[in-house]
């Protein structure tokens, strides 16, 4: 176990830099996601920890030392691929005991740890198959079984559940963070998506081009996004985005866009009057009530306990998840309340939260 | 429902498949029509050589024992087979090697030295004879098993089969290797060449039939009949037998028959190799 230090990391491809001075801090026996759209530099910087890339500028630590010019196998971790490599010509106990082969540990001494890893996976029945005989979340815990067979000081896990379908998904995620909880092992885990960072991060790292976005715990990233790509890249659906005005004109402070005149309680804090600002609100923070603003149903799905909406209002669009089965036809109007509390508010120009 | 009408009616797939199966037939008859032929004359006294029967009337041994006892036919067949197999082994070890330096590391010039590699698939062997001749002369390895062997060794064609297939092979694997703790050397012995095993018995195949039948280079840098290969050997005997069928097809079966057990054994291999290298 270590904690791990990024400071300031660059990576550039020729004149092409790719990850713009990233620092994170990394505590021991932390659970940290990182996460972004494709190409943010996520994997990338994954694989800088893992010494599968080199690092152009910047300082990496793993345990307080600088091995920023480490071999992989000098820096004391193991990694998840995302197609697991496992090897195919071996079988599961000999993928498992490989790392522990080339170490020089004695066999029967692989032996046994192959056989504990495998305990704690329930892998003990499959040793002697081969990986082309296995299901995809045998893989799956195959892959995690050589990693931890090793006892490593970080596990580096590079989006290893986007092999699976979605329900296995939900099990294996589940498995990890226990698995990670039970070891305590300080662990960065890449992933495009974000349910999976939701769900299982300590820390959540949100990258975008090469840059990080915002460093935090899920809720926090969730509740106070610090940026539109931040509050558009965490949660599902996305957050709807109003483009408007705040304006003290007239009746009390009032949110306007276009045709859309939204009262609100009183001036959010920190949100300068007659400026151009998004409005953020996250789908999930409507209600119908009768006094609300009208809006009408575009696309209706019901997910059984829930309604998720597109609706127009006021020729802007909008996501609305209800949480009740709702009997609504594609045309009629439903009224609607945003939680006003819930509001957030972005600068315009800057993008960054204001309130 | 309907189902929708065949473009064909059915006596017509029926006609098209007789037509297809009497050609695939005719051809076969004509491919291996020679053979028979071939070992039933190597079982026929002299006096029965010319009769159109197939099996013989009375079938001796005794045309094998005139071909082993009167020409040193078992050492041309120990020649082969050490060229063939020492070929075989060197080539394999070589071009797998090349073939993964040149799909995997990175080194100035790579390119470069693989399209190189790749244009002398455009110059066949006896375009550049006389001038490997004389380098072989130069090294002081005519008549010799290096003469025969080295030369046959450098082929672009295994390299580039090989240099494609590692490039098919996921990096993850190597990857992995690499954290596991495993070398470039490592990594090509335990995960490369075990990965690669089907394709290296389909080159293996492919390299020692060839050399098997090599006989342009072997008859040109050997005069000393010690280090003659079989279709050198046979080549001679059947200038020196030319009325005698029954001798040289005797002569003929002895050579044909290492290859014609390695293709039974190995057919599907072959067929394998074949397809993959996209021969024929």
């Amino acid at each position: 176990m270590a904690s791990i230090g990024l400071d300031n990391i660059v990576k550039a491809y020729g004149s092409l830099e790719v990850i713009h001075g990233v620092s994170v801090d990394i505590e021991d026996g932390d659970f940290v996601v990182l996460v972004g759209p494709s190409g943010c530099g996520k994997s990338t910087l994954l694989r800088m920890i893992a010494g599968l890339e080199d690092i152009t500028a910047g300082t990496l630590s793993i345990g307080g030392t600088i091995v920023n010019n480490l071999p992989p196998k000098k820096r004391n971790i193991a990694m998840v691929f995302q197609n697991y490599a496992l090897y195919p010509h071996m079988t599961v106990g000999q993928n498992m005991g490989f790392s522990l082969k080339l170490g020089g540990v004695p066999k029967a001494e692989i032996g046994r740890k192959v056989q504990a890893a495998a305990e704690v996976l329930g892998l003990s029945a499959l040793l002697d198959r081969f990986p082309g005989q296995l299901s995809g979340g045998q893989r799956q815990r195959v892959a995690m079984g050589r990693a931890i067979v090793r006892d490593p000081q970080v596990f580096l896990f590079d989006e290893p559940l986007s092999n699976l379908d979605a329900k296995l998904r939900v099990v294996m995620r589940a498995e990890i963070k226990s698995l990670q909880a039970s070891l305590g092992t300080t662990t960065v885990y890449v992933t495009h998506d974000q349910v999976e960072a939701m769900t299982m991060a300590d820390k959540i790292v949100v990258m975008n081009e090469g840059r990080v976005e915002q460093i935090g715990s899920p809720l926090k990233l969730f509740n106070t996004p610090d940026n539109v790509f931040v509050a558009s890249f965490i949660g599902s659906p996305v957050m709807n985005f109003i483009p408007g005005i705040v304006t003290t004109a007239g009746t009390g402070p009032t949110f306007l866009s276009g045709d859309l005149r939204l009262p609100l309680p009183h001036l959010p804090h920190g949100v300068p009057k007659e400026t151009d600002v998004i409005l953020g609100i996250r789908p999930q923070y409507w209600r119908r009530d009768p006094t609300g603003f009208e809006a009408q149903a575009e696309v209706i799905e019901p997910t059984g306990s829930e309604t998720q909406l597109e609706l127009s209002m006021q020729g802007h669009r909008l996501t609305v998840v209800l949480h009740e089965q709702l009997e609504v036809r594609r045309g009629d109007k439903v009224p609607l309340l945003p939680d006003f509390d819930k509001m957030l508010f972005f600068d315009a120009a800057s993008h960054r939260r204001i309130a | 429902m309907n189902k929708p009408g065949l473009a064909f009616s059915l006596s017509q797939v029926r006609i098209v498949r007789g037509v297809q199966m009497l050609v695939t037939l005719i051809l076969a008859v004509m491919t291996v029509f020679p053979l028979f032929w071939m070992i039933s004359t190597a079982f026929k006294q002299p006096s029965d050589v010319f009769s159109m029967n197939l099996i013989p009337e009375a079938p001796t041994l005794r045309n094998f024992v005139y071909v082993f006892t009167e020409v040193n036919f078992l050492r041309y067949l120990f020649n082969t087979l050490v060229v063939s197999a020492s070929v075989t082994l060197i080539a394999l070890l070589f071009h797998s090697m090349s073939g993964y330096a040149l799909a995997r590391l990175r080194f100035p010039g790579r390119e470069v030295i693989f399209m190189t590699m790749f244009s002398t698939f455009l110059v066949s062997l006896p375009v550049i004879i006389v001038p490997l001749f004389i380098l072989v002369r130069t090294l002081g390895m005519l008549n010799s098993y290096a003469g025969l062997i080295i030369p046959a060794i450098f082929n672009a064609f295994g390299i580039f089969l090989l240099r494609q297939y590692y490039l098919s092979i996921p990096r993850e694997l190597e990857e992995a290797a690499v954290i596991d703790g495993a070398g470039y050397w490592r990594i090509y012995w335990s995960l490369i060449l075990p990965l690669s095993r089907p394709l290296l018995s389909s080159l293996a195949i492919l390299f020692f039939l060839t050399n098997w039948n090599a006989f342009l280079w072997p008859l040109t840098i050997t005069s000393d009949q010690e280090l003659w290969m079989v279709q050198v050997g046979i080549s001679a005997f059947k200038g020196q037998y030319s009325a005698s069928w029954n001798y040289i097809m005797a002569a003929s079966t002895i050579v044909a028959a290492p290859t014609l057990i390695l293709f039974l054994i190995f057919q599907r291999q072959i067929m394998d190799s074949i397809k993959t290298s996209g021969l024929k």
